[in-house]
């Protein structure tokens, strides 16, 4: 996650400050990065996958799973492999991966030593790499430690000794009733963007996640679990300032949002326009894969009535003073903001002819100056709007050593507030001027996987769409804002089968009516997107909203080129519809290339995978989970998870991964 | 029996004609202007069609395939109809010969050749028993393929030769068998595969194939082929169908790994275009050619660039 620099970070009182500062320089070394490598053309697909692992240390005598806080060391001694294998290649095979330290001080972030290609051979490559940064991070771990991909904790925050080192909860950073500051990373950014988020904001984060109400699980549920502290003026925000809701699973940290694990995959476009294509295609399917990755229905002990991470992140980062938030009138901060600066994406970006103004229909909230700045400096109008989006937001961490620098070298700034805005996508300039990395793309929304085989699936099958998108050139467009609709409902406990999303009907943009690809099975010509009746004239490019009200020209009405559909059907397709569905696209593209047959069988059975998950012969995680604690001989049906349910279930997962346990029902007949 | 020729783009005359043509003798214009409204055409009886299919990759053909289906003709069925519905006004006309080229398969490919990666699949269709395939044929299937991917002299990094009525066996062949296919390729294939060959040697094929062919058939045309007096290359590629790809005789992938062959897989149909298909596809627009013309092949193409796993254009020509 986000920049390692080394120095002494300002206290918010002083960072805000330097808000303006940083946003102004941040501004010059993009409009810096933009002139060099506005043209530049990267031939290859190079893309690599980012796999976040928890630390589990295991008490075997008293049955507990505790967190380990000992990565620190564990990457260490992984940094030094990596070290050693730059420079032999024959250690290179073996230790082909690079790591990273996370949020969480349990967490550990392994990324592929170097990026993988994008022929069908290429993806064979994935898996493998995966398990072997796997094996070796267990080289560097204690007997009694094992990693593991889980995307929440389940009794991160829970009352006992979860932690190995045991420390108590409540530092003076996070002021958390329920964890203590050293699960943060000890690198001295991650306590400093705790602690000035909470400065930022006025009061703790406070997550709300609807809890499951099982048979026994009191109505309304109010949780007996919340600890009284009298040290901070935070301390009063769970109860007495109501902070904590009923019926919710409340949690009042970073950790419990940035502590959580997923699956990032980035790729490399041949060119700036590229890139904005498929973060526009990609994005619409960000709340698909999040549905269908679904692998996080446990909190601070208790079983959600969600099955996903993302809204738990959202509010666990949300810096917005009160004012931001709606809830007192403007006066000291400058713009109403309707989200988190974690949250799904609120613009389009491509300037491709399929993007109709209409589909940015959420009011967008942007800094008119320094959009000026951008446009005066042949910043195109979506680059511009998007850009200055994201610099609404004050930059939470800078270096009093790092804040001046030269604007011609440095993208610091820049990348301050880039990398402090989590979005489901991620528009990514090149590093620097000279790199030879070109414009990236990363899709963001996954969760992880409790295997690698699953892990590899999901990826392999998100690079396969993008090579699918781009050689049939599809259209995925549906209004922005019935993408956060669909954000919102992929959440919810068992979304893959329970819930439909909206989703485009015509996806082929050069299909004329009447042909079978028009989506009408050889018949009745049907109406594509050209000839909707136009109703209002359109704006020929989107006018800027103002921050009050959204001013957008009444334009097409376009709601009668997207319907709601499973995700059975999304993924699998409707026949009868003449819709292929994504794995439909996906299989259309590799029919058309020269395979041979061992990798064709290799990759279809990755996809098997997908097509089981999205029509529901095999369950998510989420499901499997939850299926797994109230199948638990110790479980209540009060919506407890307790340590030992919590200490099996890890046991569990591990003998999955090593293949001593058959999970039919979460991975078929696959071998992991 | 009327056959299926194509005429090159610029307009020029091959002169070729077959056998037993049937003319009417209709008051089709001489010139190549383009005439509008199919019912210009409707009742010709034309002697010579040439069908060129847009890019399918585009028009949404091929994306929309049901791939639940393993042995189709599905996308080239829609690809011939939606060219048919859309691109019959401006077919070019000379003499009692007819192009019809779909819209969106217009123009080159874009950027530098060495990009690209160009498959062709031949499937022949018509064959009397006893003849050989015609290379004249092979000879029109380049210039249409030049055409239909604005390439001058076209390299073909893969070429599959696609027999009529050639279908996987994985039963082994009995003796009969074996010298009646051996008799089949000496008498059929072998004149059009040395031609092939040559095409090979000389570089303007990189890989040659054929497509479903067992074990034994794979050797036998590599026995036949190899011999002194004939010269030519022995297979390096085999396709293989997407059914029976997790399910081949391990013998197979053995002499394959021996061999150097490439054991790709593809999903089409045996058939590829029957008569009575290729008859209902013109009905609507062409009743009068539907009537009297036969398709002698049919030629599917691709253009892949590796670096990057994008297919950038792929089509049919009939």
């Amino acid at each position: 996650m986000g920049l390692l620099s080394l120095g002494t970070p300002m206290h918010w009182d002083e960072a805000k400050q330097y808000a303006d500062h940083v946003r102004a320089h941040g501004i010059i070394q993009f409009l810096n990065l933009w002139e060099a490598t506005k043209n530049s053309q990267k031939d290859c697909l190079l893309w690599g996958d980012e796999i976040e692992y928890m630390v589990v240390s295991y008490d075997d005598e008293n049955k507990k799973a505790k967190l380990s806080l000992r990565v620190w060391e564990i990457l260490q001694e992984l940094a030094k492999e990596e070290e050693e294998a730059a420079n032999d290649p024959a250690k290179k095979l073996f230790v082909n991966s690079s790591w990273h330290p996370e949020y969480g001080r349990y967490m550990l972030e392994g990324t592929p030593g170097e990026p993988y290609m994008g022929l069908p051979r290429d993806l064979l490559a994935v898996e493998r790499n995966m398990k072997l940064r796997r094996e070796l991070a267990c080289k560097f771990m204690k007997p009694n430690e094992v990693p593991v991909t889980l995307t929440s904790y389940p009794r991160l925050g829970c009352a006992g000794e979860g932690l190995d080192p045991h420390h108590d909860p409540h530092g003076p950073a996070a002021r958390s009733l329920f964890v203590p500051d050293d699960i943060i990373n000890a690198h001295v950014r991650f306590p400093t963007l705790t602690a000035n988020i909470r400065r930022r904001r006025g009061a703790k984060v406070a997550i709300n996640t609807p809890i499951f109400h099982d048979k026994n699980t009191p109505k309304p549920f109010i949780d007996p679990t919340i600890p009284t502290f009298n040290d901070y003026p935070e301390d009063k925000n769970a109860i007495e300032q109501g902070a904590a809701l009923p019926d919710h699973i409340y949690m009042d940290a970073m950790a419990f949002g940035m502590g959580c694990c997923c699956l990032q995959i980035t790729f490399q476009a041949v060119n700036v326009e590229e890139a904005r294509k498929i973060y526009d295609q990609m994005a619409p399917l960000g709340p698909i894969m999040l549905a269908l990755t679904a692998a996080a229905p446990i909190y601070r002990g208790y079983l959600s009535d969600v099955d996903c991470r993302w809204n738990v992140i959202a509010q666990s980062v949300d810096d917005r003073t009160e004012e931001e938030r709606g809830l007192k009138p403007l006066k000291n901060s400058k713009y109403r903001i309707a989200k988190s600066r974690y949250d799904s994406i609120d613009s389009y970006i491509s300037n491709d002819p399929s993007n109709k103004p209409e589909y940015n229909d959420i009011p967008l909230v942007f800094d008119e100056d320094i959009y000026k700045k951008l446009s005066d400096n042949g910043i195109d109008n979506l680059l511009a709007r998007h850009i200055s989006h994201l610099f609404i937001r004050d930059p939470l961490v800078i270096f009093h050593e790092l804040l001046n620098v030269d604007d011609n070298e440095s993208t610091d700034h820049f990348e301050n507030l880039q990398s402090t805005n989590w979005q489901t996508m991620r528009f990514k300039p090149p590093p620097s001027k000279t790199s030879p990395i070109g414009w990236r793309v990363e899709f963001r929304s996954m969760e992880i996987q409790l295997t690698d085989f699953e892990n590899a699936a999901f990826a392999i099958f998100i690079v396969l769409v993008t090579r699918a998108v781009l050689s049939f050139n599809t259209n995925f467009y549906i209004p922005i804002s019935k993408v956060d609709e669909n954000m919102k409902v992929a959440q919810n406990r068992n979304a893959v089968l329970g819930e439909k999303f909206h989703f485009r009907k015509q996806i082929f943009p050069q299909s004329r009516p009447g042909t079978p690809a028009a989506g009408t099975p050889f018949g009745s010509p049907k109406l594509s997107n050209a000839t909707l009746p136009r109703t209002a004239p359109a704006a020929q490019n989107n006018t800027h909203s103002n921050t009050s009200g959204g001013s957008l020209a009444p334009g097409l009405d376009r709601s009668d080129e997207y319907e709601l559909m499973t995700i059975d059907e999304i993924i699998n397709g409707a026949p009868s519809k003449g819709f292929p569905g994504l794995l439909g696209l996906v299989n259309n593209y590799l029919n058309t290339l020269n395979i041979d047959i061992e990798t064709r069988c290799e990759i279809s059975k990755y996809l098997e995978l997908i097509k089981k998950r999205a029509n529901g012969t095999l369950m998510t995680a989420a499901t499997w989970t939850r299926q797994f604690v109230q199948n638990h001989p110790e479980y209540k049906q009060d919506s407890v998870v307790s340590d030992r349910i919590n200490y099996d279930l890890v046991k569990m997962i591990e003998k999955i991964n090593k293949g001593e346990v058959q999970v039919p029902e979460l991975l078929g007949t696959f071998s992991v | 029996m009327t056959a299926l020729s194509s005429e090159a783009h610029n307009g020029a005359t091959n002169g070729y004609t077959n056998g037993s043509a049937e003319h009417n003798n209709n008051n089709h214009s001489q010139s190549t202007t383009e005439v509008s409204g199919t019912s210009a055409f409707a009742n010709n009886a034309f002697s010579h069609l040439t069908l060129y299919t847009g890019n399918t990759m585009r028009t949404g053909t091929t994306g929309q395939l049901n791939t639940s289906l393993k042995k189709s003709n599905q996308e080239l069925v829609s690809a011939v109809q939606d060219t048919l519905l859309y691109s019959v006004d401006t077919a070019r006309v000379k003499g009692s010969s007819i192009t019809i080229t779909d819209e969106t398969s217009l123009g080159p490919l874009a950027g530098d050749r060495s990009l690209y990666e160009v498959t062709v699949k031949m499937f022949y269709l018509s064959a009397t028993e006893g003849t050989p395939l015609s290379v004249e044929l092979l000879t029109i299937a380049f210039a249409d393929l030049e055409t239909a991917m604005g390439i001058p002299d076209i390299k073909i990094d893969h070429f599959i030769l696609s027999l009529p009525h050639q279908s996987f066996d994985e039963n082994g062949l009995d003796e009969s068998e074996v010298e009646a296919f051996t008799t089949e390729i000496k008498t059929s294939v072998l004149p059009l595969w040395k031609k092939l060959s040559e095409l090979r040697q000389s570089g303007r094929i990189g890989r040659l194939g054929v497509a479903e062919f067992s074990k034994q058939q794979l050797e036998i045309l590599k026995t036949l082929a190899t011999a002194e007096d004939v010269n030519a290359v022995a297979p390096e590629v085999n396709q293989v169908n997407l059914q029976d790809c997790c399910v081949l005789p391990r013998d197979l992938i053995n002499y394959a790994k021996e061999q150097g062959i490439e054991l790709l897989t593809h999903g089409d149909a045996v058939e590829i275009l029957p008569k009575n298909t290729f008859a209902a596809l013109l009905q609507p627009n062409l009743p009068g050619a539907a009537a009297s013309l036969t398709p002698n092949f049919v030629l599917k193409y691709s253009a892949f660039i590796s670096s990057r796993g994008l297919v950038a254009k792929k089509g049919c020509v009939i």
